[in-house]
């Protein structure tokens, strides 16, 4: 009897400490896997195929390619969050500039902060460069396109369920003239129920 | 004999370990004379060598994220109020097991979670890190959260709505978005007027006038106007801010949060048992610093309380009651009843059971202790520049008890500048007395 007490309590003991260690497991990029309901890398990934799918396929490429027979440039701007989270943009936004540029066909100007950056390192060439190896001032490439966009989001919540609705806006507009010659959207919808009790 | 002196050590010992507060007044009191002597840095040393997880995890990153605040780290103080504010919402969650031990053992056995002013103090702080990084869309996000945390609670006049939102519209003003500054204000005036602590504060008072100028609603302007004319009190003048001048939005958060503690009473049975049951309390703290006045050169403008965290803490306290105390009766009977039972063994073990009963009694005295006890503000426009600004910290009297100075404040045309003062002196530390139940036993 005593020794099946023993017994019932080690293995109890065993349970507990298997059920404390930490558990890792490797997942496919996509596959997806949805805990808590707020925005993940799901939700940033379908942001990205959808908007360069569209991006890809529109006639402002091509137009600008046949009238200036040259690749566009474009320029990453602000992409705001209006949204109830604290989402990190820079996720999708690298998606598809990555996208862009390799697909050929067009090039991407570095951001502002990164030019401040380059611009210091070309100044400091000018002093301990070789003649022959020193990148000269003024000759970056100016941004024909600049990308802008927002995420919104409505929340509507009562009790343990919630909807949550995503709306990300991202706008391509001409630097030359300031007309927008591409819009994309996506929509994602999430009806999250929570836990009623915990253990 | 040997085999129950060797049980009834082991029942003392765990008892001793579920009320899990042996020396925390110690480091509590040593983490705030930390806080008082301006020395942020060691009161987290303090708190991160004492404060257990567990159950206490919100609490710990709360505290801690509020002494980040105060050494200025923005940034770390919102990565502790956005990881407590994801627990919160994982462990809100009843939990059947804490539950069990909140009626067994004692109300501690819960996990921390706050309660609702405690939680609206969470975006609101994390709000203000984001401006005075000026992080104005990030401020934004907390302040939309906010709404939907506020329409959670409904009109509970015990949420501290009224300064939430009223950041909230200070944040919609700053991005210039006019009409949700607007529906921010008009619902922060409901708010304050529903909690009845203090006069709908002048600053928002001022912004209202200002607001439904701006958006030429004159109705409601005029309406406002005979309103606060009737209250009295000071109205702002209502110029708006002119185009090459910035804004300053000082914020001084003063004292510290009252602390709660513990009031046992003991009862003897009939058969010679004892029944204890505990109930928490607060010891207010008044602070002694309630307002500042700033000089610019010549101009001197004071601050307005905004928040009245003491209020809406010893109110919440006093809302809970009914609920804490039919728990608490509830659990002496479940333990008298265990200690009955086990007399059907032995003698020995029904001292046992009813020993551990007692010592495993403790009220739940946890609070968010580092949130200031008041909060008050100015608004001051100001040409685009660099100022010195000498501060007067006063007292309930009016009488200057500290001064500080910030060197060299920029203000930027068209923009507002955040700025804030956490200030607790070595006299914010010593509690005025129970204001509800008697000290017998800290926690």
């Amino acid at each position: 009897m005593r020794g099946t007490i023993r017994i019932s309590l080690l293995l109890i003991s065993a349970l507990l400490v298997v059920a404390c260690a930490t558990k890792v497991e490797r997942v496919a990029p996509e596959e997806v896997r949805d805990l808590s309901g707020l925005w993940n890398d799901t939700d940033s990934r379908l942001v990205s195929e959808e908007m360069i799918a569209d991006v890809l396929a529109r006639p402002w490429l091509t137009d600008f390619t046949r009238t200036h027979k040259s690749r566009p440039a474009v320029i990453v701007g602000e992409i705001r969050n209006l949204s109830h989270e604290h989402i990190n943009v820079n996720t999708f936004v690298g998606d598809i500039e990555r996208a862009l540029i390799n697909s050929g066909k067009v090039d991407f100007v570095a951001s502002s902060e990164e030019r401040e950056e380059i611009r210091e390192e070309r100044k400091d060439q000018d002093v301990h460069a070789r003649e022959d190896t020193r990148k000269a001032m003024g000759m970056e490439i100016g941004a024909d396109f600049m990308l802008k966009g927002s995420i919104n989001s409505i929340l509507d919540a009562e009790g343990k369920r919630q909807v949550r609705y995503y709306q990300i806006d991202l706008t391509l507009i001409s630097l030359a003239d300031n007309r927008v010659t591409w819009i994309g959207q996506k929509k994602i919808k999430k009806f999250v129920t929570k836990a009623s009790l915990r253990p | 004999m040997h085999r129950r002196r060797k049980g009834l050590r082991a029942v003392l010992a765990a008892a001793l370990a579920v009320g899990g507060c042996v020396g925390y007044s110690d480091w509590v009191g040593q983490m705030e004379r930390q806080i008082a002597q301006d020395n942020p840095n060691e009161a987290i040393a303090v708190l991160e060598d004492h404060a257990a997880a567990g159950r206490n995890a919100v609490l710990l990153l709360l505290n801690r994220a509020i002494l980040y605040r105060m050494a200025a780290d923005f940034e770390r103080s919102n990565a502790d109020l956005e990881a407590a504010k994801l627990l919160i919402d994982r462990l809100s969650v009843t939990s059947v097991t804490e539950q069990t031990g909140a009626l067994t053992i004692n109300d501690t056995m819960r996990s921390f979670v706050g309660e609702p002013y405690e939680q609206v103090l969470v975006h609101v702080y994390e709000a203000l890190n984001y401006l005075e990084m000026g992080q104005l869309d990030q401020a934004r996000v907390e302040v939309l959260q906010l709404d939907v945390e506020l329409n959670a609670l409904g009109d509970d006049p015990l949420a501290g709505a009224g300064f939430a939102r009223y950041l909230s519209g200070l944040v919609f003003e700053t991005l210039g978005e006019w009409d949700d500054a607007m529906i921010a204000d008009r619902k922060a005036f409901e708010a304050y007027r529903r909690a009845q602590t203090f006069f709908v504060p002048t600053p928002l008072r001022g912004d209202l006038l200002r607001l439904t100028r701006h958006l030429g609603l004159h109705d409601e302007l005029a309406r406002y106007r005979k309103e606060f004319e009737s209250q009295g009190g000071a109205l702002q003048k209502i110029a708006d801010v002119p185009e090459d001048s910035g804004e300053l939005v000082f914020t001084l958060h003063s004292g510290l949060a009252p602390v709660k503690r513990e009031a046992a009473t003991g009862v003897t049975t009939m058969d010679g048992r004892m029944v204890m049951v505990s109930m928490p309390y607060y010891d207010v703290r008044p602070p002694r610093v309630t307002s500042a006045r700033l000089h610019i050169g010549a101009v001197a403008k004071e601050t307005a309380t905004v928040d009245d965290i003491e209020a809406l803490a010893v109110g919440s306290l006093e809302k809970r009651k009914p609920e804490i105390l039919a728990r608490a009766v509830a659990r002496a009977v479940i333990k008298y009843n265990a200690s009955n039972e086990a007399q059907n063994s032995s003698e020995a073990l029904a001292f046992m059971v009813n020993v551990a009963g007692i010592l495993t009694e403790r009220a739940d005295t946890r609070s968010w202790s580092t949130l200031p006890s008041r909060i008050s503000l100015l608004r001051w426009p100001l040409t685009a520049g660099h100022y010195r600004i000498d501060i007067d910290l006063l007292g309930d009297d009016g009488v200057v008890v500290a001064q500080r100075t910030l060197d060299d404040v920029s203000i930027v045309a068209g923009q507002k500048r955040f700025l804030s003062l956490h200030w607790v002196s070595p006299d914010d530390l010593v509690p005025v007395g129970g204001r509800y139940g008697r000290s017998e036993r800290r926690h």
